[in-house]
């Protein structure tokens, strides 16, 4: 009889210790726990390498510690809609780029969630900015050239990309509008598999994101004819942009953002919004994410959500005008 | 000589009681973790790329190297042991090497991998110091068009892969070609046969579909009846090779290295085509190629060695061109920018302690594997005396684990147990999972080359014979392919006659 | 292998081409050049189906082997069933479970059910095997495999 008591005891002492080690939300002592960033592209890809390079600076000004967990898979899209259903207590948010949030549910029907209303956008981090780009060997020495041949030989110039739904596609269709041009995007996996094409000469040219080329730009191997921002890269000052050339149109950027699962209490995402525009501001953290050619950019969480939106309506007038209907079928 | 100089710089550097701990480190974690199923050197290089951090350029990318390298011979430990490929390149090496085991000589086979894979790590390093910038030009003209045509000889080689009727591994190298469709069209974006099931849309994974196949469908296959034989025969023919294995097994060590070093150069060259080219080529040269399946080292000898050299061949690209050539020399690379090093044509002249001491740690990395492995063959195949009632159990958990720790998704396990019912029903029905994983990798490559090639061409189709390296790869194709029609009656007939 | 087997391996992969390319077609074929999403599945359904129709005919031509047929023992269909279902729900109640629980359940049930050893040896075993491999993964290698909402 004792026996039994002390058993029932015992269970119930588990139960209640359970009880309260379920941690809820409140921003004095968040975080209590690790909180976990869920990146969705694979380990050692440039959106990979910028969480990991912040990741401490951080945890640091977070007050916690911060554990970085890939889940690659549709773009970002795997990753993301694993948080989507997370519990909305700070402790499980996900890198969200903004080609991941406005490019992608463009070009794929039949998303899981909602990318602008079912996430709680935290804040904005950081850019990276986005290339056109030829071979040493290529007769274009200015973008002027490679526009001049493109309006002469509509359809005839290659341009890899690093795949449909990426942001340097659709700087190429953006551009081919505001240069009035018809230049033929060619869709590779990824910007590495771009560049040995470029080199090779099997494309004339490639719009991609500054990693994969920078090293052969570096050596003399290629040579970047703009970038596709509104200001020059600090890094770059030499390099114009297509902005200041008269293409007032073609000015993307990949946003690099944080985002939560919808619900999330406003107090936390305050704090966040502190910590992130403190960390950007951090002479350490810039010139960290500037060996790899990010540049800090903070905007707060709605800020943000309203950028992507806007720049999402933005896209999807201009495929409609260009004809672009991906996704459709027969 | 200049390149001397240069190599015994790089070992000053690779010699250093830090960089030789870090390099023992890296291929003591790489082995261990290549022996779990499904985690191949990208796998592993991600879970370890944190650690890198805090550690200096030069030691960072030789504990990396290390790892990849380890993983790759981990990764062929439980293919020969359990028929679980430890990676997707593994996969060849289970189909002679897990018989092999059965037989009691799992000793053998895995000290020939050991030594296949040292000598052939060793050649392709001075390979890749004598010919990297050659190699790398000559990669650069590997475009659209002469990829397809590498896809198709890929494909043709495959008639000689099957073992038993050439008509089902046909219909298998189909619904691996459909397989390989699902997910996102890259040329297009649009979802196909994904049906709106998210972890379809990047696709069916590899490491999933193959720990299936030939993982956990070995075990249904063992468990379908009582045990009332030994699953593994409990005398063990000795631990290493003897004479006559290594008289069998030096010409397809030489002939494995270097179709898996001139392979592994190509970009985007997956290690697993190598692997089958070269136990392709052992089976067609063999005196005996009926036996292959059953449990030769001719098998394991070659397909090893291809294996280890496509590592290094892979590195070529990576290492002279800043071109990453697959997902572990992709992460290698964000490992070395992480640290502000500049990858590419630059990385020989503004760090050279970090370029040649890597190449001299990949020499002093494959030393290690081999001191490291052949003591341990001993303990691995103490673990075959594992009652099998008890070790299937342990298969099974390796098993879901490698399936879940690629992308941390439990559906991609869902996706692993679908294929290990699938392959016990093929095999059931006489149905091969060689060449489905082989349509499976080539699939996709094969398809994405030809649609842009047609792009780039504005829809000619005499593209592939107007460039002169598509036009010879599709030739030797059509021969291939071809050929047994004419020289005998060819293996339809005797289909129509044999079972 | 008797040879009614193999007619409906045959019938069974006409089948399965003829699905694949219906849903091939539904797809953009495309023009040569810009081919579509469904160029490719399209032939590849069309090959399967005429490979398959060839193994029909070839599975009618031959003469049925004398000898054994498929299995002469009984097959323990309940082993196949159970592994392959506890897999399914381990890979699905791992992130509410946690990886501990998970694998100990696991290995516990296989022990005792597939290939029956007394519960002693199936619940030691499963607690070593779960522990040990939680420190293995988790710790060593930090593979983050969900600790589920227990907390471990």
């Amino acid at each position: 009889m004792l026996k039994n008591l002390a058993v029932k005891g015992y269970i119930i002492i588990l139960l209640i210790s359970f009880i309260l080690c379920i941690n809820y939300a409140s921003a004095q002592d968040y975080p209590k726990a690790t909180v976990q960033i869920v990146v969705p592209f694979a380990p050692g890809g440039a959106t990979d390498i910028f969480w990991r390079s912040v990741a401490d600076s951080l945890g640091k000004n977070l007050g916690g510690t911060i554990a970085i967990l890939n889940k690659p898979g549709g773009g970002g899209i795997v990753g993301t809609s694993s948080v989507v259903n997370a519990k909305p207590d700070g402790y499980t948010l996900a890198a969200g780029n903004s080609d991941t949030l406005n490019l992608t549910p463009l070009f794929t029907r039949d998303l899981p969630f909602d990318t602008i209303n079912d996430l709680t956008y935290i804040a904005k981090f950081a850019i990276f900015l986005h290339t056109v780009a030829v071979r040493t060997e290529s007769p274009f020495k200015t973008l002027e050239d490679l526009v001049a041949y493109a309006h002469a030989n509509p359809k005839k110039l290659k341009a890899g990309t690093p795949g449909v739904g990426t942001t340097p596609y659709m700087a190429l269709h953006i551009f081919n509008q505001d240069a009035k041009v018809e230049i033929v995007p060619v869709a590779f996996g990824g910007g590495g598999e771009v560049v040995p094409q470029l080199l090779g000469g099997h494309i004339d040219a490639a719009f991609i994101s500054i990693p994969p080329i920078k090293s052969q730009y570096l050596a003399g191997k290629a040579r970047i004819l703009a970038m596709f921002s509104e200001k020059r890269h600090p890094a770059y000052p030499d390099i114009p942009t297509a902005f200041e050339k008269g293409y007032k149109k073609t000015v993307i950027t990949t946003g690099i953002g944080l985002v939560g699962p919808k619900g999330l209490p406003s107090s936390i995402v305050k704090k966040w919004e502190e910590v992130a525009e403190k960390t950007m501001k951090d002479p350490n953290v810039i010139s960290t994410i500037q060996k790899f050619d990010y540049v800090a950019d903070f905007k707060r969480g709605e800020d943000f959500r309203k950028e992507v939106a806007d720049e999402m309506a933005f896209f999807k007038d201009l495929m409609q005008k260009a004809g672009i209907k991906p996704g459709a079928k027969k | 000589m200049e390149i001397i100089k240069e190599l015994l710089f790089g070992f000053s550097v690779a010699l250093t009681p830090m960089n030789i701990f870090y390099c023992f480190l890296g291929v003591l974690v790489g082995t261990l973790v290549g022996v779990l199923p499904g985690v191949g050197p990208p796998a592993a290089l991600a879970l370890l790329l944190p650690a890198t951090f805090y550690v200096p350029p030069a030691s960072a990318v030789i504990l990396l190297a290390g790892i990849m390298y380890g993983a790759m011979y981990g990764g062929s430990t439980t293919s020969i042991l359990v028929n679980i490929p430890g990676e997707a390149a593994s996969v060849i090496t289970c189909l002679d090497g897990y018989q092999m085991a059965r037989k009691g000589r799992a000793g053998p086979a895995l000290g020939i991998s050991a030594f296949g894979s040292f000598i052939a790590g060793t050649i392709s390093i001075f390979l890749l110091i004598l010919l990297a910038p050659t190699l790398a030009r000559f990669a650069l003209r590997f475009g659209p068009p002469e990829y397809f045509a590498l896809m198709v000889l890929g494909l043709s080689i495959l008639v000689y892969l099957a073992k038993g009727s050439i008509i089902n591994a046909l219909i298998m190298v189909c619904f691996g070609l459909l397989l390989g469709t699902i997910g996102l069209d890259p040329l297009t974006g649009v979802p196909r046969f994904v049906y709106k099931i998210t972890t379809l849309m990047d696709g069916i994974g590899l490491v999933q579909v193959v720990i299936g196949l030939f993982g956990i469908s070995e075990v249904l296959l063992n468990v379908e009846k009582t045990f009332k034989q030994e699953i593994f025969e409990t005398k063990i023919k000795g631990l290493l090779p003897n004479r006559e294995d290594w008289k069998r097994s030096i010409g397809p060590i030489g002939r494995g290295t270097f179709i898996g070093f001139f392979l592994g150069v190509i970009p985007g060259m997956s290690v697993v085509i190598p692997t089958f080219v070269s136990y392709v080529m052992e089976k067609k040269i063999s005196k005996h190629p009926e036996k292959f399946g059953t449990g030769v080292i001719e098998g394991v000898a070659g397909p090893e060695s291809a294996n280890n050299a496509a590592s290094s061949g892979t590195l070529v690209p990576t290492l002279s061109l800043g071109i990453p050539t697959g997902a572990s020399t992709a992460l290698l690379l964000g490992a070395l920018m992480m640290h502000g090093l500049r990858p590419g044509p630059l990385l020989i002249k503004e760090s050279p302690e970090v370029f040649w001491g890597v190449v001299a740690s990949l020499y002093v990395g494959n030393v290690m594997l081999l001191i490291l492995n052949l003591p341990l063959i001993g303990l691995w195949v103490k673990i075959l005396k594992v009652p099998y009632h008890f070790l299937f159990s342990l298969i099974v958990l390796f098993c879901i684990i490698g399936s879940y720790v690629t992308n941390n998704n439990p559906y991609d396990v869902v996706i692993m147990v679908i294929f290990g019912f699938i392959g016990y029903a093929m095999k059931k029905f006489d149905f091969e999972a060689a060449p489905l994983v082989l349509a499976l990798v080539l699939g996709p490559m094969m398809e994405n080359a030809f649609r842009r090639s047609l792009v780039i061409s504005d829809g000619n189709l005499w593209v592939f014979f107007k460039r002169p390296l598509s036009a010879i790869f599709i030739v030797i194709a059509l021969f291939i392919l071809f050929s047994p029609l004419f020289l005998r009656k060819g293996r339809l007939s005797e289909d129509l006659r044999s079972d | 292998m008797k040879r009614r087997f193999k007619i409906y391996c045959s019938l069974f992969w006409f089948l399965f081409s003829v699905i694949a390319c219906h849903q091939a077609s539904r797809l953009k074929i495309g023009e040569f050049s810009q081919p579509g999403p469904g160029f490719f599945p399209l032939s590849i359904g069309i090959v399967m189906g005429i490979l398959s129709i060839i193994a029909l005919i070839i599975s009618f031509l031959k003469r049925e082997k004398k000898g054994l047929s498929i299995t002469t023992e009984k097959i323990r269909w309940w082993n196949i069933a159970i592994i392959l279902v506890l897999i399914i729900g381990y890979a699905l109640s791992l992130e509410k479970i946690g990886f501990l629980i998970n694998t100990f359940l696991l290995i516990t049930i296989l022990l005792k059910v597939v290939e029956p050893q007394s519960w002693k040896t199936s619940i030691s075993g499963g607690l070593i095997t779960a522990i040990l491999s939680d420190l293995v993964f988790n710790f060593f290698l930090r593979a983050q495999i969900p600790r589920g909402i227990f907390g471990f």
